[in-house]
């Protein structure tokens, strides 16, 4: 528990330096084709804004994880109804992988894997444990250790976006990274 | 009996034998075709429909003039000597007519009202078809050799008018009961009917299985009772009848 | 010799053979269409000595009349008429009137509202018929009114069709109107809704124990998404399977000893049974896709599923130990939510292709029938007499639950809570 406050505080730190200066930059300059990362984290607790009560599912997120830290982890993208991963896919899990492995050496991660609104929702939530399920073992092939992640589903039930067009759903047929305890 | 104890022929087994399936055979043919179309009855009840129920069926699509009276006196007071009971002596028609139904109804046409007109035409659409599958069917007997001949002919002329009479009345009141909630529903019903008109006996023989509609069947016979005349000579009638939805069903 | 009494053999056989036929001869007759049976339901006097309260009355007969018209047998409709004067009991019925009328039956009622309690007595006339097909009588509490009008519903339908109507099912389902998924129930036609679950979590996927005493759901209130257990008269979740990944699509077996569901534990999503209490989790399904949304055919033998083995989500069914698997679905597009019929002849899907829309197949996947068009509509549920399937559609904005019958007609939406309502499933009848 100690070690892992420890190495928090430095991770927070050295991001905490990090977002000052280049964060943003770093971020836009991605060659992420579908979102910059900046707007999808800022949706996702835009969107279910409306009960303060939704808040309380992702209490133990957001406590857990820094925002700053989090932000250091990109989000992945899948096609429709496919979780393997594509090559930006792959690209930003590297990113993510190394920041795990140097940055967040200590830190645990959750995969949440998530999907559009088209399919049904309990299909989606199958669709979505395979997602994460896909990203957590390309995570593990590249030097992260498989007690460091573990993976859950969300299916279709929470939307980094609303929308009923493609690119909305391209938002939402994601894998968020999330940093707890 | 007697002579078939004392020798035992062995041609008389054969032929016995060769006898029985050969009935059989014909018999079960003589169903098949029954099941498969409407026997020779149908086109005597086709052409009774139109020239008995002229004056009274149908009260609510019937000519102006008689119907509210004809109505009233259906539905409350039951079978008293209504106007139905007119033309039911009137008509006995030689039992077989096919090709000459269109005749006597053309003449009677322009003496009737226009919903007349427009009654027939509707009953003619669905009668055609019926009417081409009995010629087809009076056709194959023909061919047949005509020993399962219509049986239903051979009894008294007027038992037959009664059944076609009968019949005609059970399909006005069915068309207002109808009602079912399986695919193919039917019900086969004997009536025996009094020297009064009253039915005294409705036996189901056998039924699909379908509650409503076996409700909407004893609900048409009910009805129709409400509009018959006895049958003729002071005598009792039986006949049995298949209630069925006609064409597909459709809501 | 012998042959003149084989001939007069023959010929008595011919004479004969002519007989049996003969009577068996039946003349055909039939009508064109279905007809609806027009109904009048009167609305219930007050018993002799009872106040009246009209309110009352009124929607007790209402509610008759809308349980009967959602049959799709009646054209059912409220049709006031003067008190019997001698009451329900002793009154001769005057016929005639209801029958000039066009109505072939008459429900007429007699209620007493006292400090103990409401009393109501339905019955049934048949006009055409001139008799009183149905006597009941109920006993309750002013708030039972409507389910005093659903259950007399049930018994007209079993009287006058031989299987009794669902009217008295409720139905459960998940609605998101506090902000998060919570389950709630309510009556099949939309009233008394009640909320059961208050996770202030994601909860959905409710099912009913056959005996209709507990539901099984999936909720994320512990993070992971886990199978809970709830009587309904208690207000304290049981977790029953908890294992790591999914725990979804629970399905409570017809004889009440097991629970389908999916769990992704050993990595793929696969179909699981346990036991009622969460234990012994047999496998059934083996593959390298996702399987979900097990529905068990009534006798409890088959299990129909969803699964995206070939590709895209079909429909896919196996014996209830996993054995002898084949697909059902074979009508492009993606297929999702089976259900199968109380009868067990049809299964009720939804079909993806551009649209979300409502089908209806056989059992053996043939005669496959679109029974919605309109906005997106989402899993089909049996009600308990097979007559009628709840529906989640988003055709007036967000979800809805609706009903309508098995051909498609009379699509009503039920729910009247805001945000999105989904996931109906029907109660055994009351």
């Amino acid at each position: 528990m100690r070690k892992e406050s420890k190495g928090l505080m430095i991770a927070l730190g050295l991001v905490a330096m990090m977002a000052a200066g280049c964060a943003k930059e770093e971020v836009v300059k991605q060659d992420e084709p579908v979102v910059p990362q900046q707007t999808v984290k800022q949706a996702e607790p835009a969107q279910p804004a409306q009960p303060a009560a939704q808040q309380q599912e992702q209490k133990q997120e957001a406590t857990a994880s820094d925002e700053a830290a989090a932000n250091a982890l990109e989000t992945v993208y899948f096609d429709f109804d496919k979780s393997d991963l594509r090559q930006d896919a792959r690209d930003a899990l590297s990113k993510n992988a190394e920041v795990l492995l140097k940055k967040l050496a200590d830190a645990k991660i959750q995969i949440a894997g998530n999907c559009d609104e088209r399919g049904s929702d309990e299909y989606n939530l199958a669709l979505g444990d395979r997602r994460a399920k896909s990203a957590a073992k390309y995570l593990e092939t590249l030097g992260v250790k498989a007690d460091r992640i573990s993976t859950i589903s969300y299916g279709k039930e929470k939307p980094a976006v609303q929308g009923h067009d493609e690119s909305a759903w391209a938002k939402n047929r994601r894998d968020d990274f999330v940093i707890v305890k | 009996m007697l002579t078939l104890r004392r020798r035992s022929d062995t041609w008389l087994g054969v032929t016995l034998i060769l006898s029985v399936t050969l009935h059989l055979a014909a018999f079960l043919f003589f169903i098949w075709l029954q099941q498969r179309t409407p026997d020779l009855g149908k086109v005597q009840t086709t052409y009774y429909v139109d020239v008995v129920n002229l004056p009274v069926a149908s009260p609510q699509t019937g000519s102006p003039t008689p119907a509210p009276a004809a109505q009233r006196q259906e539905l409350a007071a039951a079978p008293q000597t209504g106007p139905s009971a007119a033309p039911l002596p009137a008509a006995p028609a030689p039992a077989k007519i096919e090709k000459a139904t269109p005749a006597p109804t053309g003449k009677a046409a322009p003496t009737a009202a226009k919903s007349f007109q427009e009654r027939l035409a509707k009953l003619q659409g669905k009668a055609d078809a019926e009417r081409e599958a009995a010629a087809l069917e009076s056709l194959r007997r023909k061919v047949a050799g005509g020993r399962a001949g219509m049986p239903g002919a051979r009894g008294s002329q007027a038992g037959s008018d009664y059944t076609a009479y009968l019949h005609s009345r059970l399909k006005d009141a069915f068309r207002e009961t109808i009602s079912y909630q399986t695919k193919a529903p039917y019900v086969l019903v004997r009536l025996t009917i009094d020297s009064n008109g009253r039915i005294i006996r409705i036996l189901f023989d056998h039924s699909s299985g379908d509650k409503l509609f076996e409700k909407s069947v004893q609900r048409a016979i009910l009805l129709a009772e409400q509009r018959i005349v006895p049958p003729p000579n002071h005598s009792t009638y039986e006949g049995a009848f298949v209630f069925k939805p006609q064409g597909v069903a459709q809501r | 010799m012998s042959r003149i009494t084989a001939l007069l053999l023959c010929l008595s056989m011919l004479c004969l053979l002519p007989g049996p036929a003969h009577s068996a001869s039946y003349i055909e007759v039939t009508a064109p269409g279905n007809r609806q049976l027009k109904l009048a339901v009167v609305p219930a006097q007050p018993a002799a000595g009872a106040a009246a309260h009209p309110e009352l009355a009124n929607e007790m007969a209402e509610t008759e009349a809308f349980d009967l018209n959602m049959s799709g047998l009646f054209a059912a409709e409220r049709h006031d008429a003067a008190p019997l004067p001698q009451g329900l009991g002793l009154s001769v019925i005057d016929y005639v009137p209801w029958l000039s009328a066009g109505y072939d039956y008459v429900i007429r009622g007699e209620y007493a509202l006292r400090s103990d309690g409401l009393t109501a007595e339905f019955r049934l006339f048949d006009v055409l018929g001139k008799k009183q097909l149905l006597v009941k009588r109920y006993i309750g509490q002013a708030k039972d009114l409507r389910y005093f009008a659903h259950a007399f519903c049930d018994e007209v339908l079993g009287t006058l069709t031989g299987e009794k109507g669902a009217f008295t099912s409720r139905l459960i389902y998940v609605s998101s109107q506090t902000g998060h998924k919570e389950i709630y129930i309510m009556d099949w036609d939309g009233h008394n809704t009640q909320q059961i679950t208050r996770n202030r979590s994601i909860t959905i996927s409710p099912d009913i124990s056959p005996d209709g005493r507990e539901i099984i759901f999936t909720s994320y209130k512990r993070g992971n998404p886990d199978l809970y257990k709830r009587a309904l008269s208690s207000t304290v979740d049981v977790p029953i399977s908890t294992r790591r990944g999914l725990n979804i699509t629970g399905a409570w077996s017809p004889d009440g000893t097991k629970i389908a569901l999916a769990l992704s534990k050993d990595g793929n999503t696969e179909l699981y049974t346990i036991n009622r209490d969460g234990s012994a989790p047999t496998r059934l399904t083996v593959s390298h896709s996702a399987n979900v949304s097990p529905a068990w055919s009534p006798d409890g033998s088959k299990i129909a599923f969803v699964s995206d083995r070939m590709g895209r989500p079909q429909i896919f069914v196996m014996d209830a130990n996993g054995g002898n698997v084949h697909r059902l679905t074979t009508n492009g597009g993606s297929n999702f939510n089976p259900a199968w019929s109380p009868k067990g002849d049809k299964i009720a899907y939804t079909h993806q292709s551009g649209s979300f829309q409502i089908y209806l197949m056989n059992a053996d996947g043939s005669g496959n029938t679109q029974l919605t068009t309109v906005g997106r509509n989402e899993r089909p549920r049996w009600s308990p007499d097979g007559r009628l399937l709840a529906f989640s559609s988003e055709r007036s904005g967000s979800d809805s639950i609706y009903v309508m019958r098995l051909d498609g007609s009379g699509q009503t939406k039920v729910s009247h809570t805001t945000g999105q309502n989904i996931h109906p499933v029907w109660t055994p009848r009351r």
